[in-house]
């Protein structure tokens, strides 16, 4: 059943895809951009917020203190009148007889000290009728002082004072056609008699004219005001009340007369509002104080929008910067990039810059390296496998070398024609030793009993040619014959000893083969006691300049040499000592491994 | 830089240009105009006695919707010429708007097509029907006539009536239709209707001595607030025989009308609120400056007020505007 790839794994390889094709300076731009774009959001609604909150809160107590005042200033206006009625009472009419005593120049000097708070100063008796009155003096004819409002809530709450909504002064006869707002401000009063005491009502008539010089022109904030109402919800005292009248403006009041005291948020017509709420002492009355919430915020469309376009463009100076950034970082890398490509298609020459940031920088520099040390490794490696190419047909050439077999030949017929029939079978089986060594089916490792086999016919053959004008010894362990070599390495050493040495000693050359074993190394020496060679002719003898006068295999030390340290490695190869006139001492060095192993991996 | 980013880079910006022009001028966001207008009202009056709930009105106006009012009279009541000149000189001195009650209608007309104007006008009450008009506040005056009428005959059922429907002298579009309607509802219940203009009360005083018909009843229906004004204490206990027994009815109020219809003399009035129509000239002149408002007309509702209505909670409010 095949399984069912993980939606969610989908998404993320989609993403993760997605992210791979994206160019390194776009990455960094929109990382930048974005995470500057949040940073500056964040700030900005929480800027905005916390001083939107504080200018709130200033505000609102700023209301709160101008209702407090203006509280303050009217309850100290309505004691000041509560106190003349206490006044009046106490010190007028509690303590006169309405039949003997003439109270009305005391009410008419009371008056004089209020006036400008007061319209008129009454006191009825039980039965409505007008005991004494300044500066009025005659009751309207149709008015029914009973039937009064103020009358009868002073009769039925005689312990307290009563305050009345604003009305049009409507119980006195006026001579002039004025029709002032009063309040009336009532209370029950014990009335003298003779002997009797009855109750009767003290009415102090308010001008109005005070109330609104209290609320006049208050102000709260941005567009909010006071108003003032009774615990009905009956308007005492707003702004706009002739125009909420008149129908062209609402207000909220006999909803918000029910609250306690306190500040209420509300919207009312679409508008959010700020509600205080105070309650005026001793009259039941309350004052309302609105503030608009535009008011009294940040907040407006103008405004909002200024922080919308502030916003952006804080966002596009980031913008401009992070693109500016993110073209100084990403362009070396994007250089490197393209260099690296013309690197990676083969072209070895292409031109790496080395700029930008320090880390850049340094990734230039290494890469600058490491297409030098390629191009060296390569250069190497063709010149190895150039020279090992004609290295192994200097030993392909050197397996069938014809001169060295004609003069093995006329050796072989001298002796035939010499009756020495035994040297020509020596010479004949020794040659055809040598050849078989030599061509090795093909092999280019062979052991080192095998190479011993092949110099040993080499120097039978060649002892032979020059009348035992020199004398060999090879002294090779049995152990170290198991080892391994490349083939033709110590013939065309003998034969340099034997053209550079041994060709004009007399009899008393000699030549000594030997090998030691040191470890994981071995090393085959040959000497012989020739005429040695300078410095000079050793160094060009191991560049291969030096040509053993075309007699010899041609195969040079200098070939043999390179052979080793092709094959085996730069450690290893030949190192000539000589003395002119003393001798030569050519080392071998060679790895120790054994053939045997060798024959495992073919 | 790349494709997406030059785009990016141009939406960006061109966003911030949209919303700069639209936080921080007022090519398309107006702000609230702080700007404040200087608003003329010519009266036909010499004083502003009649004129207090007017002034109340348009003060409030002027307050809420950022105006200076200069309250102008003329040298005297049905001075034309003096209003004209009055208008003329406002316009020169540069005033946003005017107010007027017109002291005659038709000429003013003529006048204000003759010359430039250049700014709102705006009348009160009559109107001048020039072309550089461009509100009249007042009240469906026809209707208000009628509903006068249909009162008078309400209160004197099946009763023979004369009435005399006095004006002052001007020409004036909302008398013109006061007594259109007044006369027409009239004339269904097959009652005359004369028309007197009286400036002063002397008028009136002489066509009741000549003219009084002593076998029907006499009804006054005073059509304007002035005329009304200057003969109604002939009606207040008076000591003639002659002034007794006429019910008088009237078209608008001040304090003193009021008082004699709380004194009864006067039977009823019909009335717009003053302090309405003051308050709306001048909300409208600015409404108007701004290019906010292009009604021709606004007409305002009207009340029948009988004595008793002057005590009337609902009632006080607008016959006695406290702010």
């Amino acid at each position: 059943m095949k399984k069912r790839k993980n939606p969610l794994k989908k998404i993320y390889d989609k993403r993760y895809e997605l992210y791979h094709r994206l160019s390194l300076r776009y990455t960094i731009w929109v990382s930048f951009t974005i995470s500057a774009v949040v940073m500056s959001l964040f700030i900005a609604i929480s800027l905005y917020s916390r001083l939107n909150n504080q200018l709130q809160s200033t505000i609102q107590k700023e209301s709160q203190g101008i209702i407090e005042q203006v509280n303050n200033t009217l309850t100290i206006y309505l004691r000041n009148m509560m106190k003349v009625s206490d006044s009046l009472y106490y010190n007028v009419i509690k303590n006169s007889d309405i039949e003997t005593d003439n109270m009305e120049s005391k009410f008419q000097l009371l008056y004089d000290t209020n006036r400008e708070s007061m319209f008129n100063i009454a006191l009825f008796g039980e039965d409505g009728e007008l005991i004494v009155a300044t500066p009025a003096s005659t009751v309207k004819e149709k008015v029914d002082v009973t039937n009064s409002k103020w009358y009868q809530v002073a009769m039925d709450k005689k312990e307290n004072m009563h305050f009345s909504n604003p009305e049009i002064q409507n119980l006195f006869e006026t001579t002039d056609d004025q029709f002032p707002w009063v309040i009336s401000l009532s209370r029950a009063v014990q009335v003298n008699k003779g002997t009797q005491t009855s109750t009767g009502v003290l009415l102090i008539e308010l001008q109005y004219g005070m109330l609104e010089l209290i609320f006049n022109d208050v102000t709260l904030g941005n567009g909010g005001y006071l108003y003032l109402v009774d615990k009905t919800g009956e308007m005492i005292y707003h702004p706009m009340e002739s125009l909420i009248a008149s129908g062209e403006y609402q207000e909220n009041h006999e909803v918000v007369s029910q609250y306690k005291d306190g500040i209420y948020e509300e919207q009312y017509q679409g508008e959010d509002r700020v509600i205080s709420v105070k309650s005026v002492g001793y009259t039941g009355w309350k004052i309302i104080g609105v503030t608009p919430q535009k008011g009294i915020q940040l907040n407006g469309l103008k405004n909002n929008l200024f922080i919308g376009f502030l916003i952006l463009f804080f966002t596009f100076i980031l913008f401009l910067i992070n693109s500016f950034i993110s073209s100084k970082v990403s362009l070396p890398i994007l250089k490197l990039e393209k260099s690296v490509e013309l690197l990676a298609k083969g072209d070895l020459e292409a031109e790496i810059e080395v700029i930008g940031v320090h880390e850049v920088h340094h990734l230039g520099v290494s890469i600058q390296k490491m297409a030098a040390r390629i191009k060296k490794l390569m250069d190497d490696s063709v010149r190895a496998e150039k020279t090992k190419r004609k290295n192994e047909l200097n030993v392909l050439q050197s397996q069938i070398n014809p001169h060295f077999l004609y003069n093995t030949l006329d050796i072989i017929v001298w002796m035939i024609e010499n009756e020495k029939k035994s040297e020509a079978v020596k010479v004949v089986m020794a040659l055809s030793r040598f050849f078989r060594i030599s061509l090795s089916k093909g092999q280019s490792i062979i052991s080192i009993k095998n190479e011993i086999e092949h110099v040993r016919s080499y120097l039978t053959i060649q002892n032979m040619r020059f009348k035992n004008r020199f004398k060999y010894f090879i002294e090779i362990d049995e152990e170290i014959e198991k080892y391994s070599t490349i083939k033709l390495v110590l013939q065309p050493l003998v034969e340099n000893a034997i053209y550079h040495g041994m060709e004009f000693m007399d009899g008393d050359g000699e030549i000594r083969i030997y090998a030691l074993k040191e470890e994981e190394d071995i090393f085959i020496y040959i000497e012989d006691n020739g005429f040695g060679m300078t410095r000079e002719v050793v160094e060009r003898i191991m560049e291969g300049k030096v040509d053993p006068k075309g007699k010899g295999s041609g195969i040079g030390i200098n070939n043999v040499n390179e052979r080793i340290k092709l094959y085996y490695g730069q450690e290893y190869g030949i190192t000539i000592q000589s003395e002119p006139d003393e001798g030569t001492t050519i080392m071998v060095h060679i790895p120790a491994i054994l053939y045997d192993e060798i024959k495992k991996t073919e | 830089m790349g494709k997406i980013e030059k785009v990016f880079l141009t939406a960006t910006f061109l966003v911030m240009l949209v919303l700069f022009i639209l936080s921080s001028t007022d090519w398309v966001i107006k702000e609230q105009d702080e700007k404040v207008h200087q608003i003329s009202v010519i009266v036909n009056d010499s004083v502003d006695d009649y004129w207090m709930n007017y002034k109340k009105g348009m003060e409030k106006a002027a307050k809420i919707w950022n105006a200076e009012v200069d309250f102008i009279t003329i040298s005297y009541r049905g001075d034309l010429l003096n209003q004209m000149e009055i208008i003329a000189s406002e316009l020169d001195s540069q005033a946003d708007a005017l107010v007027i009650s017109p002291v005659d209608s038709e000429i003013l007309k003529r006048y204000l097509n003759d010359i430039f104007v250049g700014i709102p006008v705006i009348t009160i009450g009559a109107d001048i029907e020039a072309e550089a008009t461009s509100c009249n506040i007042g009240a469906d005056y026809y209707e208000m006539g009628k509903t006068l009428g249909q009162k008078i005959i309400q209160d004197h059922d099946q009763e023979p009536l004369h009435v005399v429907a006095i004006q002052q002298g001007d020409r004036r579009t909302d008398t013109d239709q006061l007594y259109l309607g007044l006369k027409e509802q009239m004339e269904e219940q097959n009652i005359e209707v004369s028309r007197i203009y009286s400036k002063e009360k002397v008028f009136v005083e002489s066509y009741i001595r000549s003219k009084r018909n002593q076998n029907v009843k006499e009804v006054l229906v005073f059509l304007d607030v002035y005329s009304m004004d200057q003969s109604i204490e002939l009606f207040y206990n008076p000591s003639e025989e002659i002034f007794k027994g006429i019910d008088v009815y009237g078209v608008g109020y001040n304090d003193k009308i009021l008082y004699y219809l709380d004194k009864e003399v006067l039977k009823g009035i019909i009335a717009v609120s003053d302090y309405y129509m003051g308050y709306m000239s001048i909300e409208k002149a600015k409404e108007i400056i701004k290019n906010k408002w292009n009604q021709r007309r606004i007409i305002l509702e009207y009340e029948y007020l009988e004595p008793e209505d002057i005590y009337d909670k609902d009632k006080e409010v607008l016959l006695f505007p406290r702010s």
